[in-house]
């Protein structure tokens, strides 16, 4: 190389060496950098989970002031019991003692049991919905149409009951259920009347 | 017949605007991505058909994981602080300023408050995951209900502060008793919060109907 120069004293005139810069291309190999680049995209696409949490809006009875006063009779109402393994007991209108008798369900039933009982108010949404999509109703109206249905007198109402063994997955599940199936009116209570309760102990035997 | 002549162009092409790219995108999922804030106990919420979004701002959470602890949760800094003090104030006890600044960073929080402080002065967060396990979360008992507390200051703090009211959500994991929700929602109900609409966080279900 030019620049060792070893035991030369002299002035070594005549060959002037030029330090010249190398000429190499100025292109690096780009193809490891983006590999490495991919590598790194693909990684944390694929690492990242999306967190997207929805919420349920829920609205629980206000409590009464008086808790001895009597439920009225209602005809149009299901009372469901949410028990220990995911069960579900129930029972249409009014409590009857000596008469009513609680049948059993789970939630992959469900469906067909609230389908059965609310088939009116169900109907009604499903026509509601498919005179939306022909545009023949309004989007300004169909949220009080959809409510005048679903709040109507004669559409099921539901009392669901959580016994001591219930967990919030089922009380979750349930309230969704009501959801689905156009039940607008509903409560979630904790209160067991006695009598329910003898019938319940009895049908949680079978369990 | 001629040879047919390949232009002897280099096979090489320039990958820099492939590079430019490909960090572009790889800078911008790093910023835009936001960590999950460290829970302090796992909860595995139920799934719903609801697709309402969890609002980002203004949301007092209180946990509820499948043993039963519960725990306690603000978005906003300042009003976390100002819930810490009057908390304190009611229970008797002064916090210190590095103890009000763990508390700010810190995301839910469940202690009874006689071991809130000992709870603060640890630094790791190994050795509070150990504190929280030993103890039961905030009490709701109907004697000693300190949940309540922590909700009617955060209430009213929250509305001082910020002239919103707070919204309130509820979540709990799948497997948690109902009975112990239920004392929540008691809680909630109550005489001096009386909040009887609030929300449910729960994951969203897809492919259903």
């Amino acid at each position: 190389m030019a620049d060792v120069q070893t035991g030369d004293g002299g002035g070594g005139g005549g060959r002037h060496q030029k330090k010249r810069a190398k000429k190499s291309s100025t292109h690096i190999d780009m193809t490891p950098m983006v590999d490495l680049a991919f590598l790194l995209l693909t990684f944390f696409i694929l690492t990242t989970t999306m967190y997207k949490p929805s919420t349920l809006q829920m609205t629980y009875p206000v409590p009464k002031e008086k808790p001895d006063e009597v439920d009225k009779p209602v005809e149009n109402a299901i009372t469901m019991f949410l028990t220990k393994k995911d069960a579900i007991f129930y029972y249409r209108g009014g409590f009857e003692p000596g008469i009513t008798q609680l049948e059993r369900t789970d939630f992959n039933q469900l469906t067909k049991v609230l389908a059965a009982n609310n088939k009116d108010a169900i109907t009604k949404v499903q026509e509601l919905d498919k005179q939306y999509v022909q545009g023949k109703v309004k989007e300004a109206q169909y949220d009080s149409l959809w409510h005048d249905i679903v709040a109507d007198d004669e559409a099921l109402f539901c009392i669901i009951k959580t016994d001591k063994d219930a967990r919030y997955r089922n009380v979750i599940d349930i309230v969704d259920e009501m959801g689905i199936h156009a039940i607008d009116k509903f409560s979630v209570q904790d209160s067991i009347k006695p009598d329910e309760r003898a019938l319940l102990d009895i049908a949680k035997q079978q369990l | 017949m001629p040879k047919i002549k390949m232009p002897r162009s280099s096979p090489s092409l320039d990958m820099t605007p492939m590079v430019d790219l490909a960090f572009l995108l790889v800078t911008f999922f790093m910023l835009t991505a936001q960590f999950r804030p460290e829970d302090a106990a796992a909860v595995d919420t139920p799934s719903s058909k609801s697709a309402d979004e969890i609002p980002l701002q203004g949301l007092l959470t209180v946990t509820v994981d499948s043993t039963g602890r519960i725990f306690w949760d603000l978005t906003e800094k300042p009003v976390r602080l100002a819930v810490l003090e009057s908390m304190g104030a009611r229970y008797n006890l002064t916090f210190t300023e590095d103890e009000k600044m763990r508390f700010a960073s810190l995301g839910a929080v469940g202690m009874p408050m006689n071991k809130l402080k000992d709870f603060l002065a640890l630094d790791n967060s190994a050795a509070r995951n150990a504190l929280v396990k030993e103890n039961r979360g905030i009490p709701v008992d109907s004697v000693n209900n300190e949940l309540e507390w922590w909700i009617y200051e955060t209430n009213t703090l929250y509305f001082r502060d910020i002239k919103e009211k707070v919204k309130v959500a509820l979540k709990a994991d799948g497997n948690t008793p109902y009975t112990r929700v239920n004392e929540v929602v008691k809680t909630f109900q109550g005489p001096n919060i009386k909040i009887n609409r609030f929300k449910m966080i729960t994951d969203l279900e897809e492919g259903r109907l």
